[in-house]
């Protein structure tokens, strides 16, 4: 079934800014889809117009198959923005009990929830402690508690491991991910964290520009940039870059190496990784002008071994 | 309407009140000042003073006859001392309903904008009509607590100076009655609706208090007209006050309520 699924999804501000145009996708029950692009790119926007938040000026969105401006929808999904906080002055206890009667739920079942998820998140000894006196990484895991409280079908992520270290942001999607693959909730994921979203996410979609430039699995999106494929031959005399088109130019290529009386050391193909991706639709400066996959210098890229002298 | 929600944002927002100190310190010293301070100071010194107090302001001599004043007072300064107090200081002590209205409406939006937890609420299945509710009253409750409790505080002082000194109570007029129960509701639902529309648009707590602050303005209108005896505070004249501020609020309110909503509410954060 469709979580969600947006039809030439537009929004225009009555500035006159056009933050989003032609918006079209569609993200199945369970999967963990992450937005990825630049700041300005519309992220924030989309999430606020499929949480119904903001009213498209074009096109439609539905989500769990009704119309995203439904308000009956907020009790089935959940949103975790990236500047959006809980209450400071109060413990994380009482936030999470407050939100809790925000939606319906009744104090013993929130009280269980609460305990529940406090556990699972490894707070339940800091549920006392006023808010503020949490760091940014905790406080991130007690708004991850809030958006779960009422087991919402979809969660919307905006931004949700900005303003966090490496190793906290790691923790924190990792946490997503475990979350909502346990309890089976829908995510969307919206960041500019490529390394983090690739590590989680089922599909991706690229936005640039207030336009979704590219959207798919992670294969389709390589493959779609795959248009060239190159292989890295590293000899005694140094390494080389060479494009080829079938398996045997390899093998071609290694003789010739041989005869030249140069000694191999490793023959690797080289698979663009996301980032790749990415930057290839997206561009550098989130410009959405396709550039050229730069694969010398990308240290992420994931590479296969051919041969390995 | 769902009053389980609204319940939970009223006492959340009220609990809010006590941990800001931009909206403490206003709340505490405008009532003591206003309902304690300065009308003890002024009817200690007319007592003392006597006469000379008022010597030369023929014109709070013109104004006493429009006054009903009890006719155990038979000395001027008493007499000027009675109507300061119940019918002078009445449009005066609409000052603190004002005061603390603006300031509480100030902090229960704007101040949710700024501290960026307002985005978390409109993210809630709470609808807009839910929130202007439990913001309404989490500003006019406190307001209309604090405005009573100011009286209690400005009738014992008042009333302990009369019957110390002269044996006799000072502040007993009946025009306090609607003055209670009608103006000061009345002025605290004006001054909360214009607060809260201008906390819509404000960027900032102080951008949102200084401009809703200017409701005060029109009450020291009143006061001045009453001072220089153009209008006589008297029972029907609060009552039309009340009536029409009442009619102001309503028609105030009515107008809050399509503005907030969510798209316009989080366009301005």
């Amino acid at each position: 079934m469709k979580a969600i699924e947006t039809v030439e999804l537009g929004k225009t501000y009555d500035n006159g800014v056009k933050a989003l145009q032609g918006l079209s996708f569609t993200i199945e029950e369970g999967e963990i889809f992450g937005l990825l692009g630049p700041n300005g790119a519309g992220k924030s926007t989309t999430v606020r117009l499929l949480n119904g938040t903001l009213a498209p000026t074009e096109g439609h969105s539905t989500v769990l198959g009704r119309e995203s401006r439904t308000q009956e929808l907020r009790t089935e999904t959940a949103t975790v923005a990236e500047l959006a906080q809980m209450y400071e002055h109060m413990t994380v206890a009482e936030n999470l009990a407050f939100f809790a009667v925000l939606y319906d739920i009744g104090p013993a079942d929130a009280a269980r929830r609460i305990e529940e998820l406090l556990g699972r998140l490894h707070l339940l000894d800091r549920k006392d402690d006023k808010l503020g006196s949490l760091s940014t990484g905790l406080k991130k895991r007690v708004q991850l508690v809030r958006a779960l409280l009422h087991h919402p079908r979809i969660v919307f992520f905006d931004e949700p491991t900005s303003g966090l270290d490496p190793e906290s942001a790691r923790e924190v999607v990792e946490l997503i991910e475990t979350m909502a693959r346990e309890e089976g909730t829908t995510v969307l994921l919206c960041t500019h964290n490529l390394p983090l979203a690739e590590g989680i996410c089922d599909g991706f979609g690229f936005l640039a520009q207030g336009r979704l430039v590219r959207y798919g699995s992670k294969r389709e999106l390589l493959e779609s940039v795959m248009s060239e494929r190159q292989v890295r031959l590293l000899t005694d005399a140094g390494e080389e870059l060479h494009s080829y088109t079938e398996p045997r130019d390899v093998n071609r290529l290694v003789r010739r190496a041989i005869e030249d009386g140069r000694i191999i050391r490793e023959v690797r193909q080289v698979v663009p990784s996301l980032e790749d991706a990415y930057f290839h639709f997206v561009g550098r400066n989130g410009s959405a002008e396709s550039t050229k996959v730069d694969m010398t210098f990308n240290k992420r890229r994931e590479e296969h071994e051919l041969v390995e002298n | 309407m769902n009053w389980s929600r609204i319940r939970a944002i009223v006492q959340k927002d009220i609990r809010e009140i006590s941990t800001n100190r931009m909206v403490v310190v206003p709340m505490v010293v405008v009532p003591l000042i206003l309902c304690v301070v300065l009308p003890a100071v002024i009817t200690l010194l007319a007592f003392k003073l006597g006469v000379a107090a008022v010597q030369g302001a023929s014109f709070i001599e013109k104004i006493i006859p429009q006054y009903p004043v009890p006719a155990e007072l038979t000395s001027t300064v008493d007499s000027i001392v009675y109507i300061f107090l119940n019918y002078t200081f009445l449009p005066f002590f609409m000052v603190v309903p004002i005061v603390i209205s603006t300031v509480i409406a100030a902090n229960a939006v704007v101040g949710e904008k700024e501290r960026k937890t307002l985005e978390t609420l409109l993210y809630t299945p709470v609808t807009s009509r839910e929130l202007l509710v439990a913001k309404e009253l989490a500003v006019f409750l406190p307001a209309m607590l604090i405005a009573y409790a100011s009286f209690a505080g400005y009738f014992l002082i008042t009333n302990a100076i009369g019957l110390t000194l002269r044996g006799i109570m000072l502040v007993r007029s009946p025009v306090w009655i609607p003055g209670l129960l009608l103006l000061a509701p009345a002025v605290s639902l004006l001054a909360l609706s214009v607060s809260i529309l201008v906390s819509l648009k404000a960027k900032n707590f102080m951008e949102a208090q200084q401009t809703a602050g200017l409701v005060v303005l029109p009450v020291l209108v009143l006061v001045g007209a009453q001072i220089s005896g153009i209008l006589v505070f008297n029972l029907p004249v609060v009552l039309i006050i009340s009536g029409a501020l009442l009619g102001a609020s309503y028609l105030l309110v009515g107008r809050i309520g399509p503005r907030f909503n969510r798209e316009r509410v989080i366009s301005t954060m």
